[in-house]
């Protein structure tokens, strides 16, 4: 089975990834594999101790190192989970959804959670220029007539 | 130095033009223009400095050139850099760095000996600002860490623009742009110069200070952010001036999810172009840089952002460029479509995002409400009804009513009073209907007028009291008008955020819906019936009555006994609560309810009547004149103290005289870069692919998983949580 690691600077809450500086094991599996968060003993290597990344073609899938390897003696032991954004990157993109937040497809009158409001209000105030005169009345005398 | 502190955080659409001949001269510039902003440009802060020219030279490693104004203390109002180099701002000082710093520009290096005399000139052709914390938005910040610099950071940096420029040799193009600044903006060097020698006071040249904003350009402003994906259009209101090798503005659709510009060569220099968010199509793209071979880096990877080379092309000689730009541009299916559009045969409503145009002007009506658009100004109606024989009304002064009234006492003139006023009863008073006081200088503002004439009581008619005839009831107040406009352009413009009251004399003070009026012209008008000085408020939106409040703006002046008695009880239920008046008052001083209004005390008609004092808050006092923490705090947070009718008597007179809006607005906090970080609210729907960005889904569909089960719950957290898509 062939295994190569790979240094992997993007976010995984992205889609990207960027595979950089493969390293590639040849080998044999000795015991049981979790298909989606296998397990992985190699013979310690500094330079696989550093990987972030990881794509295994039997599987047909790329692997994240869900946490540190860990090291038992001279053997390095890697905790792979599969990077289920990326292996199906192809049916997520084409999939239906309704977005609840976008960059990009938006709505400026939906109320946003995001957004604080202080307390009390700033007040403005505008008056139109025209204006009553109660100090300047006339009297409206009605008298019967005529 | 003059500090202007009005000036507006707007927008300023430019374009950012690049004209090149090769490494002999590059120029960068803001050009000030009414195109639709295509890349967006944040300037802000200020520029430190002592006011002094001051220059780079060349032997330090640096080249700036700054050309300030001497005259302003502390800033530089204008702004010019040449050499081309990096740039900062930091706290203190402009710095430049150029690219003649990095190995690559040095002899011997990648790229040779660095130019001695490429520009960078961010001095406008037609705009001038005066800071330059330049701070580039949008794609370009997805290139920050590549070997050759960082050039395309986010960051006060414009070397983005030469830094290209550098490499493509002759030729000009053009992007536009924004500018963002609280800074003064001048659309020329004069006008620029203008303002620094008035040593800042002359302001009226500034571009950008804080004025009523006209309606129109503010409407167009809300246009141009919806991307154009993968559709054909035709940039009818702003073509790409300046983008001398454009021959056709269409967007062509040469593969699902990319867009381009087309280009036709003007020469054998290559031309960069930008490819972003490439979602799938299986071109050969270059990486980031140029390849020696200029051969293109097979890179048939996941989207990421990559440059076109200088010879791609698809199937023909033209280039193209990506145009993923937001816009309000009508994109349409087809490329006959987009002719028959062009042409005239097609209106704007047919295009495939004419729905996403609407929805920013917010023009679109549910077309299942019942009722049609409101479009017509209402009507204002004629009042026909004419006073003559019968009751006749005078308008008088005080001083011709003393008169009328010492005349009819006069003891040598009972017998000819009485004599005529036989028809009316035992008591010669009561041919006085009513004397009402109107505040009115001149009541010719509500009614027709007649001419001078000596005053009838019955048959009898007075010597020396004279008055002006009234004829009829024809007139209106137009009180004035102002445009309401939008603050934030989004829901916050709206109730809770906002709310809106109008204090109108006479009438009370009512807290109007939002949405009646905004964006668009408030105007006020009012009428009187002269004879019972009820009155009427309208509210209008331009020229849409939407709202009435009525009230009374008379006050009977007693002339007798019995008349004195009846105004005193009217004005004491009044005060207490009771119902109708004699003077036609709706409700009474104890209606003044609601936060800080409470605090006036019944019975304490100046503390009512402070309520609608000039100052909000004077209202507060209240009787005693002593404000309480709790009543502070009302008055801030439940702002609305509300009279809901007119006062009794004369009561009102002692109020505000004007018509007043008051505009209480909620002050928010939009989190910097949410947009990019978390989205807006969207409630859209579509293909994961129609996104880019950020993405929180609500719900999400995969129709065929070749996956396990754990795997689509982990996309279906993932998207739950929110991804970004390249």
């Amino acid at each position: 089975m062939i295994i190569t690691f790979y240094d992997q600077p993007i976010a995984l809450d992205h889609m990207a990834r960027v595979l950089n500086n493969p390293v590639t094991l040849n080998g044999n599996l000795r015991e049981g594999c979790d298909i989606i968060a296998p397990e992985i003993r190699v013979k310690y290597s500094a330079a696989l101790a550093t990987k972030n990344y990881a794509y295994i073609p039997d599987f047909h899938r790329y692997y994240y190192f869900q946490k540190p390897p860990t090291i038992e003696g001279d053997i390095l032991v890697l905790h792979l989970y599969a990077d289920a954004l990326y292996n199906y990157r192809n049916q997520i993109y084409n999939a239906t959804c309704i977005a609840e937040r976008s960059s990009s497809n938006y709505e400026l009158m939906l109320e946003d959670s995001a957004v604080s409001a202080v307390a009390g209000y700033e007040i403005f105030s505008r008056s139109l220029p025209y204006e009553f005169r109660p100090d300047m009345g006339r009297y409206v005398l009605a008298v019967a007539g005529g | 130095m003059a500090v202007i502190e009005t000036l507006t955080d707007e927008t300023y659409d430019c374009e950012i033009v690049i004209e090149s001949d090769g490494w002999s001269g590059e120029v960068v510039r803001f050009q000030y223009g009414e195109e639709e902003p295509q890349f967006q440009f944040d300037i802000t802060g200020d520029v430190h400095g002592d006011g002094e020219y001051f220059s780079c030279t060349p032997s330090d490693g640096n080249y700036g050139y700054i050309r300030g104004s001497a005259d302003i203390d502390g800033c530089y109002i204008g702004i010019s850099l040449e050499h081309m180099g990096r740039i900062y701002d930091t706290d203190t000082e402009i710095a430049f760095s150029a690219c003649g710093n990095h190995p690559y520009w040095q002899p011997g290096g990648a790229f040779g000996a660095k130019p001695t005399d490429t520009k960078l000139r961010v001095t406008c052709s037609e705009v001038y600002v005066r800071s330059l914390d330049c701070m580039v938005r949008g794609e370009p910040s997805t290139y920050e860490n590549h070997a050759l610099g960082r050039y395309f950071q986010y960051s006060n940096n414009v070397g983005i623009i030469f830094w290209r420029c550098a490499y493509v040799g002759s030729g000009q193009w053009t992007w536009r742009a924004t500018i963002k600044t609280d800074l003064p903006i001048f659309r020329t060097d004069a006008d620029l110069l203008e303002y620094c020698q008035s040593g800042g006071t002359v302001t009226d040249k500034i571009l950008n200070i804080a004025e009523e904003p006209d309606p129109e350009e503010e409407y167009n402003k809300q246009f141009a952010y919806w991307y154009v994906k993968n559709r054909w259009a035709k940039n009818t209101r702003n073509p790409l001036s300046n983008m001398g090798s454009v021959v056709n503005y269409r967007f062509y659709p040469k593969r699902k999810g990319i867009c381009f510009v087309k280009h036709t060569p003007t020469s054998a220099a290559p031309y960069d172009r930008i490819l972003y968010q490439y979602d799938g199509y299986e071109a050969k793209f270059a990486e980031w840089g140029v390849d020696d071979d200029d051969d293109f880096i097979d890179n048939p990877g996941e989207p990421q952002t990559h440059y076109i080379t200088k010879n791609i092309s698809f199937g023909s000689n033209d280039y193209y460029t990506q145009f993923g730009w937001d816009t309000n541009i009508p994109l349409w299916n087809t490329q006959q479509d987009a002719d028959d559009y062009f042409n005239g045969l097609k209106d704007i409503t047919e295009a495939d995002n004419y729905a996403y145009i609407a929805r920013q002007d917010n023009t679109i009506l549910n077309p299942d409400l019942p009722g049609t658009e409101i479009d017509e100004a209402t009507a204002v109606r004629t009042n026909g009804m004419r006073f003559g024989y019968g009751v006749r009304l005078y308008e008088i002064t005080n001083v011709e009513l003393s008169n009328l009234m010492q005349e009819m006492y006069d003891p040598a003139n009972v017998e000819d009073v009485i004599e005529g006023n036989k028809l009316v009863g035992s008591a010669t008073i009561n041919a006085i209907s009513s004397v009402m006081y109107l505040p009115f200088p001149d009541l010719s503002e509500i009614c027709e007028l007649g001419s001078e004439a000596n005053i009838k009581i019955g048959s009898w008619e007075a010597q020396t009291a004279h008055g002006k005839r009234i004829i009829s009831n024809e007139g209106t107040i137009d009180c004035g008008s102002f445009f309401y406009n939008r603050v934030y352009k989004d829901y916050r413009d709206y109730e809770p955020y906002n709310l809106l009251f109008a204090v109108l004399p006479f009438c009370g003070s009512h807290q109007l819906t939002i949405s009646k009026f905004l964006d668009r012209t408030v105007s006020c008008r009012y009428n009187v019936d002269v004879a019972t000085g009820g009155i009427v408020c309208s509210l209008y939106a331009d020229d849409i009555l939407v709202d009435v409040f009525e009230g009374t703006c008379g006050a009977s002046r007693p002339i007798s006994a019995t008349d004195n008695n009846a105004y005193i009880n009217s004005i004491m239920s009044a005060i207490t609560g009771a119902s109708t008046q004699a003077s036609g008052s709706v409700e009474g001083i104890s209606n003044v309810v609601g936060g800080v209004g409470k605090a006036a005390n019944v019975g304490a008609a100046a503390g009512g009547a402070a309520a609608f004092g000039a100052t909000l808050y004077a209202g507060a006092i209240g009787a005693s004149g002593i404000y309480t923490a709790y009543q502070i705090k009302n008055a801030v947070d439940n702002p609305p103290q509300i009279h809901r009718g007119s006062l009794a008597g004369n009561l009102g007179y002692y109020l505000n005289s004007k018509p007043t809006f008051l505009f209480f607005s909620k002050r928010t906090i939009r989190p910097e870069k949410e947009l990019e970080t978390v989205g807006y609210p969207s409630g859209h729907g579509g293909t994961v692919r129609s996104f880019s960005g950020y993405l929180k889904c609500s719900v999400i569909n995969i129709e065929k998983f070749p996956g396990t089960a754990q795997e689509l719950a982990d996309i279906h957290n993932l998207l739950a949580n929110g991804i970004y898509l390249n």
